[in-house]
């Protein structure tokens, strides 16, 4: 069943299974993409509860056939970038430890060693794309967690599609450079 | 090389190039180490995808879909129980609306009376004594009076004539 289907079940019929069904799909990237502009699972869920709330309110105005996803991921980014303006918790707000699990864990595990330079390569990666630009970030987000084409972000962030290209090239050469600087410390 | 290329290139990685620009990055690949080296570091995006996607804070916690929809629907439910009330209320708004325009205030059937008497005759009673006994004959008759407003008009001089005469037998 498609998403167009599925919204005119939820629509016509007050169908709640479907828009269940519909949401699901779509739930755990934008969950992902979320998650990591705000590195904050509180406000993660903040955004995720009204964003859900927020295009049911307004499915039955839904006029773009086909770009479901766009619309529901357009609804989260406002959303989350509200969270960031009214918070300022842009930067990483939550101690890596929260969501890594710390270290006390590990190091009675077998191949502890290993599971120790994993986590510490994680903690890299999370602070160096918490350091990206805002803009950069929500690109790389949107492409990696969140699934969507760069044909569809752009119709999110409401730039060409160069300049949604031209961001993804700017972040890819500032992660190479944080990630070398953050693994050499 | 150029940013057109850099863009081709990361479209090819994104799956998102057409025939032409595949074909053209597929030969420059080959070709050029340079570009080869740029496709390589976008692996850096898949890496982030796979490690990020297997932390435990990346999976949520509950389903957001079940809980946003199971309160739509129950927000719907109340609404379609107080609807009818509302429909009901509407059209007791309008009707009362409707009737207030058509009917005449009782404001207005004394100013009628009061106007119609200082035209034909000279003799009026001081205002003190005469507002409250009409105004209390007005409120008294008012469930049972006829509703079209000449008539309540003329009831309302021939009872002000009634008072005069009983006040003036002599006249």
């Amino acid at each position: 069943m498609d998403d167009p289907f599925l919204i005119r079940k939820y629509c016509n019929e007050g169908d709640g299974d479907a828009a269940i069904e519909l949401l699901k799909r779509y739930e755990r990237p934008l969950y992902q993409y979320i998650w990591q502009m705000l590195l904050q699972q509180q406000d993660c869920e903040d955004v995720m509860q009204e964003t859900f709330r927020k295009a049911l309110r307004a499915l039955p105005n839904y006029r773009e056939e086909n770009h479901f996803k766009s619309w529901l991921f357009r609804i989260g980014r406002n959303e989350a970038v509200d969270i960031i303006r009214r918070r300022r918790r842009a930067v990483v707000a939550e101690a890596p430890e929260e969501y890594l699990g710390g270290v006390q864990d590990i190091v009675s595990l077998p191949g502890a060693r290993e599971l120790i330079e994993e986590r510490e390569s994680l903690e890299a990666l999370t602070r160096a794309i918490a350091l990206l630009p805002e803009k950069e970030k929500e690109v790389v987000a949107m492409r990696t967690q969140g699934e969507l084409s760069f044909k569809e972000i752009a119709e999110i962030v409401g730039a060409p599609i160069g300049t949604v290209l031209a961001r993804m090239h700017a972040a890819k050469k500032r992660l190479k450079s944080l990630l070398n600087t953050e693994l050499d410390r | 090389m150029n940013q057109k290329t850099r863009d081709e290139i990361l479209l090819y990685w994104s799956e998102e190039a057409d025939a032409a620009q595949e074909a053209k990055v597929q030969a420059l690949l080959k070709s050029d180490p340079e570009a080869r080296a740029y496709f390589e570091e976008l692996g850096v995006f898949d890496a982030l995808r796979d490690r990020l996607a297997s932390l435990p804070a990346m999976t949520p916690s509950r389903s957001f879909a079940e809980g946003a929809v199971s309160e739509m629907l129950a927000e719907r439910r109340g609404w379609r129980g107080i609807g009818p009330w509302i429909s009901v209320a509407a059209v007791v708004i309008v009707i009362l609306a409707a009737a207030n325009m058509v009917w005449p205030s009782n404001e207005e059937r004394r100013e009628t009376v009061a106007r119609e008497e200082i035209q034909e005759k000279g003799v009026v009673l001081p205002e003190v004594m005469e507002r409250p006994r009409l105004s209390q004959r007005l409120f008294a008759r008012e469930r049972h009076a006829t509703r079209f407003p000449k008539i309540l008009i003329a009831q309302e001089r021939a009872r002000k004539l009634r008072i005069r005469l009983e006040k003036f037998p002599q006249l």
